[in-house]
């Protein structure tokens, strides 16, 4: 791989700057060869590219989500294993323009989804306790930001909720005075 | 891993960190709901320095706006006295939100007055939002809460002008 290539990710900037001009292979033992290859070609499309600075965070743009280009919205299209990889990989190998293109499109997958479709699109496992899912559903209720049905845990954990508030008076009250102020 | 196929909770904290500062504050929340490994990302105050309720539907309440920013507090530090049930009553709210937006959304100009006033907003934005209950003086409000934070520059006096009727775009980002 060239080295304007190469110098698209941190990491082997800085390795090549360590080791200087040799032909020595750098081992990258976190990144699988397809993923490698994939992140190759990334590289070499924007090769070209300004690298980025550290100061680039402030931009505002850098925190939108719908300036992907048509290449990379193309290049970007792969499964979910392969796009968590190439996060994973453009992470470890510093490759902040690659993991930027990374979180955006997962970002736009995850817009508009109820947390049920989430979980299924992303393989996630529900793990709260009923009581957990309970709280979650209060504090959402409370802050008037809707979920979706399955939240809705039913008269059972209302009843619990109530059973909470009565061992945790004090804690109640203040709750209530503060919800009839606002 | 302990799953065969990759999740999304496999990946860094910080590369969800990442991701959860591009959505909007709905996505977020939901986002943060879906496991245990995904609840910690809205504890991070890095994520709520820029809110976007623009995905709120159909629109966002003075409650639901006092609510969320107390919920917010509340996330970010569950344990400081400060921000306990009590320290909600006293109106703390958090200080970190540099810019919020309000695009598309409906909203009563309670919370708009409300949004300028945080101690370090530097932008606030309310393209194609519907301002609800304006008073009759809402410009002159606006414009003195602008003076107010120095933030006055002849663009926000050229938006102010043309602030008349219930639909209103106008974004005043004026960075400091």
């Amino acid at each position: 791989v060239d080295k304007e290539v190469a110098d698209r990710s941190v990491l082997l900037k800085n390795m090549l700057e360590d080791v200087g001009e040799s032909d020595k292979p750098i081992p990258l033992p976190n990144v699988t060869g397809k993923v490698l290859k994939k992140v190759i070609t990334y590289c070499e499309h924007h090769r070209n590219d300004p690298l980025p600075q550290p100061d680039d965070d402030l931009d505002d743009t850098k925190r939108r989500s719908d300036d992907i280009d048509d290449w990379d919205a193309d290049f970007i299209k792969v499964d979910n294993d392969q796009l968590f990889e190439l996060i994973l990989a453009a992470n470890y190998m510093d490759i902040k323009p690659l993991l930027d293109l990374g979180c955006k499109t997962v970002a736009n997958m995850i817009k508009g989804k109820t947390p049920e479709q989430i979980r299924e699109m992303f393989n996630i496992e529900n793990d709260f306790t009923p009581e957990e899912e309970e709280q979650i559903r209060k504090e959402n209720e409370y802050v008037s930001l809707p979920l979706d049905d399955s939240m809705m845990l039913g008269g059972i954990a209302c009843l619990l909720y109530y059973s909470l508030c009565i061992a945790n008076q004090s804690g109640c009250q203040h709750y209530h005075r503060w919800a009839s102020e606002s | 891993m302990q799953h065969h196929k990759a999740s999304l909770s496999d990946l860094p904290l910080e590369t969800l960190k990442a991701v959860a500062c591009l959505l909007p504050a709905r996505a977020i929340v939901r986002l943060s709901t879906t496991c245990r490994a995904l609840r910690p990302i809205v504890a991070v105050p890095a994520v709520w320095e820029r809110i976007d309720f623009s995905d709120i539907e159909p629109g966002l309440t003075d409650a639901g706006y006092t609510g969320f920013l107390a919920q917010i507090t509340k996330w970010m530090a569950p344990y400081s006295p400060k921000n306990d049930i009590t320290g909600m009553v006293t109106g703390h709210l958090p200080t970190e939100i540099v810019e919020m937006k309000f695009d598309g959304t409906v909203v009563s100009y309670y919370t708009v007055i409300a949004a300028m006033r945080l101690p370090r907003a530097q932008r606030v934005s309310f393209q194609g939002c519907r301002i609800d209950d304006i008073p009759d003086d809402l410009e002159g409000m606006l414009l003195q809460e602008y003076a107010a934070k120095a933030l006055v520059t002849a663009q926000a006096n050229d938006d102010g002008v043309d602030f008349n009727s219930d639909t209103d775009e106008r974004d005043s980002d004026e960075d400091q």
